[in-house]
């Protein structure tokens, strides 16, 4: 017997999606190309950077910078680190959210144009079906960010052994990135990675809401363009706040969708405490429950529109009036 | 177990698409829901399913609301697909894992519907030939089987893919069949195939809902049917007594002689002819009757006589055709 509970079936949707991706050859060629990359990349680097850079050398390539509250002597965290760390954590949310949403879309769309998802429907809620694809998708493309990092430690630990490697440790505490400066533990790792889930969740939930949208494998371009150009705003909002210091940190940290970028920088950075991250990290899964929501509703009510994609806030609009496209 | 639609009403703005369609399936068979272009009955497919919310109206399965948690629903959609870039095997073991079945019953199902739709190449690898007698046992596998690749789904004719829908609609066994167009599109053999398994389903007790523009077909399967148009029902009732209803009044008449003459004296209508072989539309039984002794009084020689109820071809076009004057 098919059972249609609100999440019956999102493992099932879970498994496939994963396995679908696993199993296509370009994704893992894709995949296997970085990976080489990257454990090549410390000792070409090295051949580059003439392997013992000093800090002193490094220094000379920066500009010396300061934060308002830098200059007002109010900061403990410079400029640069600041910055690089937001920067640094930014590019991390975006590449995992740009894939990902891109992935979203394209099957939300595939599934839509062809004709699936009637089938699917009698035998699964679109909201567990929804989840189970993101659920999918974020672990594909977190495994594989996982996977490049870890291959440039590797490259890093391994090069080590034979060459002198000190440029990228020098290059790292010129910029002010220091295990001590950041207090660099299990904790932070922590912080980061719930940060990171919960902002992957709720920006690919925003390309799934922005996919619904669509009847047409042709509309697929602008419905990620949509979803692209909310992450950049909120990357490039959250890149141009550091020059503020921490005078805009508990606005940026509290704000739904900026938040996923903010929040973990500035308590990385000292200027937002425990309870303000926990805080945001509320405001986000309520935000995460309401899009799914939404999102559902929308597919529900979207599953027979054929027609041009609609605007964001058109299917804004109808996911909470509740009305169908016909 | 019974199936009971109550009033059920959609409308989109001013447009209403489905008016008030109530019908009840009280024990196994075949209900059909037949209908002009556009007069409702994939809406209210969709609707019965909880696809579409409904203006108003319900779906009752054994006394309650029908939903697939009461419900094991086998559905086959009128706009219907697969994904066209993923192995076969993958996809019928994904949707029969969605619909609660396990991975080895599945493998066991679509090991049995593959060979009674005829689709086994598009999922298994050719098994390798049998020795001949004198050859040594052990035969190497041939190349073909080593490199046999799963298809996809866009490697099939839309005929073939309508096979792996129809398996994915069956796969879980289930009690209340929807097939939407079932046979649209299909070769007469492939036909053929699709038919012998809705008269295996019906023999087996199961409940199913069919809408089709084929009225052959749904007058070789249905027993109880509803015509829609224009979103409202123009008639509804039993196949049989609906068309005793009409009283025989189609003649298929074949003669060795020319009959016209005898036929227009009766009063009846010709509608067509053709090497004397007629098709006359006549008031009643006493009419064909009537033409049948004034043909052997005439020495005619009737090769064919059959004096029947209309085709339910007839009944819908007559009906539709009425609504709309």
């Amino acid at each position: 017997m098919n059972k249609k509970g609100s999440f019956t079936g999102l493992g099932k949707v879970f498994k496939f999606t994963f396995y679908q991706l696993v199993k296509n050859k370009s994704n893992m060629i894709s995949f296997g190309l970085l990976i080489v990359i990257l454990l090549f990349s410390v000792p070409v680097m090295s051949l580059f950077m003439g392997g013992g850079t000093d800090v002193a050398q490094t220094e000379s390539f920066y500009t010396s910078v300061m934060t308002m509250d830098e200059f007002m002597g109010a900061d403990e965290v410079g400029f640069d680190s600041r910055y690089i760390v937001q920067y640094g954590y930014s590019i991390l949310v975006m590449i995992v959210c740009i894939f990902s949403c891109t992935y979203i879309v394209r099957s939300i769309l595939e599934e839509k144009t062809s004709k699936l998802v009637e089938t699917l429907l009698v035998s699964i809620k679109s909201e567990a079906m929804i989840l189970g694809k993101i659920l999918a998708i974020i672990t594909f493309v977190s495994t594989m960010v996982l996977a490049m990092i870890a291959s440039f430690g590797i490259s890093y630990f391994v090069s080590g052994m034979f060459i002198d490697t000190s440029f990228v440790a020098n290059t790292l505490t010129s910029m002010g990135l220091t295990t001590e400066s950041l207090n660099i533990g299990m904790e932070l790792v922590g912080v980061v990675i719930v940060s990171v889930i919960l902002a992957c969740l709720m920006l690919s939930l925003v390309a799934a809401l922005s996919g619904a949208g669509c009847s047409s494998m042709e509309d697929m371009e602008s419905a990620n363009m949509s979803a692209t150009m909310i992450i950049l705003v909120c990357y490039m909002a959250t890149v141009m706040a550091s020059p503020f210091g921490s005078s805009p940190a508990i606005f940026m940290s509290l704000c739904p969708l900026l938040s996923t970028f903010a929040a973990p920088t500035y308590y990385v950075t000292g200027d937002i405490g425990f309870g303000i991250l926990a805080l945001s990290w509320v405001i986000q899964i309520a935000g995460i429950l309401l899009l799914h929501r939404l999102s559902g509703r929308v597919y529900d009510n979207l599953v027979m529109y054929k027609g041009k994609r609609l605007k964001m806030t058109k299917i804004l609009a109808m996911a909470i009036s509740g009305k169908e496209g016909k | 177990m019974s199936l009971v639609v109550k009033n059920l009403k959609k409308s989109y703005g001013e447009k209403v698409v489905v008016d008030n369609l109530s019908f009840e399936m009280p024990e196994p068979g075949v209900y059909a829901l037949l209908g002009t272009n556009g007069a409702g009955k994939t809406t209210t497919i969709r609707m019965m399913l909880n696809m579409l919310s409904r203006d108003g109206g319900e779906v009752l399965w054994n006394g309650e609301p029908l939903s697939t948690d009461n419900c094991n629903v086998g559905y086959l959609a009128e706009e219907r697909g697969l994904y066209p870039k993923y192995s076969l095997m993958d996809q019928l073991i994904y949707f029969a894992g969605l619909r609660g079945v396990s991975k080895a019953d599945a493998k066991e199902r679509i090991a049995y519907w593959a060979k009674r739709l005829e689709a086994e190449e598009y999922l298994y690898a050719p098994k390798a030939a049998s020795p001949a007698l004198g050859e040594p046992k052990k035969v190497k596998r041939t190349k073909k089987v080593k490199t046999f690749k799963p298809k996809l789904a866009d490697q099939l004719s839309k005929g073939n893919q309508q096979k792996i829908q129809f398996m994915i609609a069956l796969i879980s066994n289930p009690e209340l069949i929807i097939l939407d167009e079932p046979l649209s599109g299909l070769d007469p053999v492939n036909t053929d195939l699709f038919k012998d398994i809705i008269r295996e389903q019906i023999a087996e007790g199961k409940y199913l809902i069919m809408s089709s523009h084929q009225m052959a077909t749904v007058e070789e399967f249905c027993t109880e049917i509803t015509i829609l148009d224009r979103s409202k029902s123009v008639l509804q009732g039993n196949l049989n007594e609906i068309k005793k209803s009409y009283g025989r009044v189609n003649l298929h008449l074949k003669t060795e002689q020319d009959a016209t003459s005898i036929i227009e004296a009766t009063g009846a209508t010709i509608v067509t002819e053709k090497e004397r072989e007629y098709n006359i539309k006549v008031s009643g039984e006493e009419q064909g009757n009537k033409i049948l002794s004034n043909l052997i009084a005439a020495n005619v020689s009737v090769v064919t006589f059959d004096l029947r109820e209309p085709s339910l071809h007839e009944i819908f076009v007559e009906k539709v055709g009425e609504v709309n004057e």
